[in-house]
């Protein structure tokens, strides 16, 4: 198997970690949606967790100078506009609903990478 | 881990609500109670107030009830001189109790609620994957 620079099972883990630290800051908004003044928060996104996991940013392979530079994957959060409520609460719960069903789905999506990664492994060693 | 501290802040929301909705129970069964000598001061309205603390036991900022205060808007009159409350006029102060403002706040209280109960049940099945993958 081809050991290349990305580690798999690395970036699985670091992004099932930032899931983890996502679904408590947005559980934190939806249990504080009733209180005043609480602002609504988010964790920063993934691409700089991943830059920091992989040892610098990952861009397209180039194998001449009239490829187009590729860009980093970047996951950008969603930015819809809660309004402010008369208490100057900030947390739209719907967002936060929208986000959390993001975040539940990246989640199975890692899961079943991380599965059939290690699944190649041990058809490699034989004991499937 | 994260997600168990996610489940912790969930049903700490779920507790505040239901402190919410006990409150706002206490107040529809007394939108009556009157004081019982002529001229004393019937049920007087609770309300409560949330804010964000950091619990030192589950390691992040949960929400949990700040006070229930006493709603300090006037008790409106009602002329009823058979009361034992009721002052020389035959005037008896009613509880500042509206019944369609705590409904809507019971209604929302309920929807609250299930908005927490909706990020643990996803938080619940995150965690059941994760341990999973040991599989």
């Amino acid at each position: 198997m081809n050991s290349s620079s990305v580690d798999v099972f690395k970036i699985a883990e670091s992004k099932l970690s930032w899931l983890d630290s996502r679904q408590e800051a947005l559980s934190q908004n939806v249990a504080n949606a009733n209180t005043p003044h609480y602002k609504a928060k988010d964790v920063q996104p993934f691409a700089a967790v991943l830059d920091h996991a992989v040892g610098g940013p990952l861009a397209l392979e180039r194998s001449s100078g009239l490829h187009l530079p590729g860009k980093p994957p970047t996951i950008s959060a969603l930015s819809i506009k809660g309004q402010v409520s008369p208490d100057g609460n900030t947390v739209s719960v719907e967002d936060q609903l929208t986000k959390i069903a993001d975040v539940s789905m990246n989640q199975q999506l890692v899961g079943n990478i991380y599965r059939k990664y290690s699944g190649l492994f041990r058809l490699a060693l034989g004991r499937s | 881990m994260d997600l168990s501290k996610a489940l912790q802040i969930s049903s700490k929301g779920m507790e505040v609500q239901t402190t919410r909705l006990r409150v706002i129970a206490e107040n529809l069964a007394n939108q009556d109670t009157t004081g019982s000598t002529p001229g004393a001061g019937p049920f007087r309205r609770k309300v409560v107030t949330f804010e964000n603390r950091m619990n030192d036991a589950v390691g992040a900022e949960t929400v949990k009830v700040k006070s229930i205060s006493k709603d300090k808007t006037e008790f409106p009159l009602k002329f009823d001189p058979s009361n034992p409350a009721a002052d020389a006029k035959g005037y008896v102060k009613m509880p500042n109790i509206n019944s369609f403002t705590e409904v809507m706040d019971m209604r929302e209280a309920q929807r609250s609620y299930s908005a927490n109960l909706n990020v643990l049940d996803v938080t619940r099945s995150m965690l059941s994957r994760t341990i999973e993958l040991l599989k």
